[in-house]
C-alpha cells in the first residue's frame, strides 16, 4: 500500500514536472506550429494554455513532432456521411 | 469566432455576469464565516475557510450542472449558459483553495510527502463509517483541473468539440466522487442534519432536471419522418416553422435544423462547430443562423460563418411542395451551398 502510493505520487509529480517544462517551451515555440490561429496571439493566451499543456503534453508533443499544421477536423454522423460517396 | 487567441474574451455581458458571480461568492464566504463562528465558536479560521471554500465550490457545481438542462427546458435560462465556462473555472479555483488549505492543514506537518499523506494518513479503506474520504476529493479535483485547464477555445479547436465534450462529461464522475467525499467525510462528523438535507435537495434537483431534459430530447428524436420515393423526407408543414426559427428533425444519426426565413427554407446540421450547441434552438439574426449558446453565426444557405470567420457545418437539400417541407437526409460537406427552397404564397404566421 505505502509503496504503491509512493510510486503513484512519484509518477504523478514527474509527469507534471515534465509537462510543465514542455508547456513553457510549447507556448513559446510550438503553439504557432500546430494551430494557424496561434501566431500573433497575446501573452495572456500563452500563459493560460500552460496548465492544460502541462496535463495533456503527450498529445501536443505528438502533433508538434509530426509537424501537423492545424487541428484535425471535427467528426460526427453528418460530417462523416457528407464525405462518403452514395 | 476569433482569428487570434486572447486570454479571456470579455465583453460587457460577460463582465456583468462575472461581477454578479464575484459579488455572490464574496457575500457567501463572508456569511459562511460569520454564521460559522457564531454557531461553532470554537472553530478555527482555517476550518471555516476550508469548509467555506469547499461548500461554495460544491454549491456552484450544482448550479453549473443544472444550467444545461434548464436551458433545454426553458429558453429564458440561455443567458446563464452563455458564460458557463467562467463558472466552471471559478468553481475549480474555489475547490483548489479548499484542497490546498486542507493539505496544508492536515498533511503538511508530518514527515510524509503531503500528496502521499492524503492516501496514507487514514488507511481504513475497508470501513464505511471511517472511509478515507480525502482521496475522493483529490481525484475529483484532478478532473476539475483537467476541465478548467482545457476550457480555452484553443483546446476546443485542438481537441475538436466532440472530444472536448467527452472530456467535459467527466464532470459527472467528479460529481459522484464529491457526493461521496462530502457524505463520507463531512456528514460523518456533523451532528446537524442541515448538510444532509441540503445535499439531498441538491442531488434531487440535478437528477430530476437531467431526466426531464432527456425526456424532452427523446420526444424530438423519436419523431420518425416519412420518406418519399426520391429520398426526400417530409418534415412538417411550412407554417409549423416560426419565421426566422427552426424545427429540428433527427436524420442520418444526428439532428437537422430546418430554418424558415425570407420566404425560403434551408437546412443545416444542428451541431454548432463551437461547442456543439443546438443551432435549431437559435434564430436568424442579421441574415445568419445564430447559435443560442455563444452566438456563433452561419449563413443559412451554405452553413459557413460569414468571412473572415471559418466555422462550417454540413448542409442539406430542401424542398417545399403543397405547403410541406421536405429535406434530403444525405448531408453535403460542411460549408457547401444548397439552393434554399422557395415558399410560394403567404404563410399563416403562428405566435411563438
Ligand atoms: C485534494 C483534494 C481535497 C482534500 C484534501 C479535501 C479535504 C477535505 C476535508 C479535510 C474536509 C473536512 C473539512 C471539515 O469537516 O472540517 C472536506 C470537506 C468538504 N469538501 Fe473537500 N477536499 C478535497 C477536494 C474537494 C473538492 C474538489 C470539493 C468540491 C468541489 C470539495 C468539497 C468539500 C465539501 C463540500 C466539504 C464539506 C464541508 C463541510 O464540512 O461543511 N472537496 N474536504
Ligand atoms: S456552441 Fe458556442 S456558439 Fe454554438
Amino acid at each position: 500500500m505505502t509503496a504503491a502510493v509512493h510510486i503513484f505520487v512519484w509518477a504523478f509529480t514527474a509527469y507534471l514536472a515534465a509537462g510543465f517544462v514542455f508547456a513553457v517551451l510549447f507556448v513559446i515555440f510550438g503553439a504557432q506550429r500546430i494551430d494557424s490561429q496561434a501566431p500573433g496571439s497575446t501573452l495572456g493566451f500563452r500563459a493560460i494554455v500552460i496548465p492544460g499543456a502541462t496535463a495533456l503534453w503527450p498529445l501536443l508533443l505528438a502533433r508538434w513532432t509530426r509537424g501537423v499544421g492545424d487541428p484535425p477536423g471535427e467528426r460526427n454522423a453528418h460530417r462523416n456521411s457528407s464525405l462518403r460517396e452514395v | 469566432m476569433s482569428l487570434h487567441y486572447v486570454a479571456v474574451g470579455w465583453n460587457r455581458q460577460k463582465k456583468i455576469y462575472d461581477s454578479i458571480l464575484a459579488g455572490s461568492l464574496t457575500l457567501y464566504l463572508a456569511l459562511f464565516a460569520l454564521l460559522g463562528s457564531l454557531v461553532h465558536p470554537n472553530a478555527t479560521i482555517e476550518t471555516l475557510l476550508i469548509r467555506g471554500f469547499g461548500t461554495a465550490a460544491f454549491l456552484l457545481l450544482h448550479v453549473i450542472l443544472c444550467i444545461g438542462p434548464l436551458a433545454r427546458l426553458d429558453r429564458r435560462f440561455l443567458p446563464l449558459l452563455y458564460n458557463r465556462r467562467h463558472l466552471g473555472v471559478t468553481m475549480f479555483l474555489l475547490a483548489l483553495t479548499h484542497g490546498v488549505f486542507s493539505i496544508v492543514q492536515f498533511h503538511a506537518q508530518g514527515d510524509e510527502n503531503p500528496l502521499a499523506s492524503i492516501f496514507l494518513a487514514n488507511r481504513r479503506y475497508a470501513s464505511l463509517a471511517d472511509f478515507p474520504f480525502q482521496p475522493l476529493g483529490f481525484f475529483a479535483l484532478l478532473i476539475l483541473f483537467l476541465m478548467a485547464s482545457t476550457s480555452h477555445d484553443f483546446w476546443l479547436r485542438n481537441l475538436t468539440a466532440p472530444v472536448w465534450k467527452r472530456l467535459h462529461m467527466m464532470v459527472y464522475a467528479a460529481y459522484g466522487l464529491l457526493v461521496a467525499h462530502v457524505t463520507l467525510g463531512a456528514l460523518q462528523s456533523e451532528r446537524s442534519p442541515v448538510l444532509a438535507v441540503l445535499l439531498g435537495i441538491g442531488m434531487a434537483c440535478v437528477l430530476s432536471l437531467h431526466l426531464a431534459a432527456a425526456a424532452k430530447e427523446r420526444r424530438v428524436d423519436e419523431r420518425q419522418p416519412a420518406t418519399g420515393g426520391d429520398g426526400f423526407v417530409e418534415v412538417c408543414a411550412v407554417e409549423k416553422i416560426p419565421l426566422n426559427r427552426a424545427v429540428t428533425v433527427s436524420l442520418g444519426g444526428e439532428r437537422v435544423a430546418v430554418f424558415r426565413y425570407d420566404g425560403k427554407v434551408s437546412a443545416l446540421s444542428n451541431v454548432c462547430q463551437h461547442q456543439n450547441g443546438p443551432l435549431g434552438e437559435g434564430r436568424i439574426v442579421d441574415g445568419c443562423v445564430t447559435c443560442p449558446w455563444h452566438g456563433y453565426q452561419y449563413l443559412p444557405d451554405c452553413g459557413a460563418a460569414p468571412p473572415p470567420f471559418t466555422e462550417k457545418v454540413p448542409t442539406f437539400r430542401t424542398r417545399v411542395v403543397d405547403g410541406k417541407v421536405y429535406v434530403h437526409p444525405k448531408p453535403f460537406p460542411a460549408g457547401t451551398r444548397c439552393e434554399p427552397a422557395r415558399i410560394d404564397g403567404n404563410v399563416q404566421e403562428v405566435a411563438v
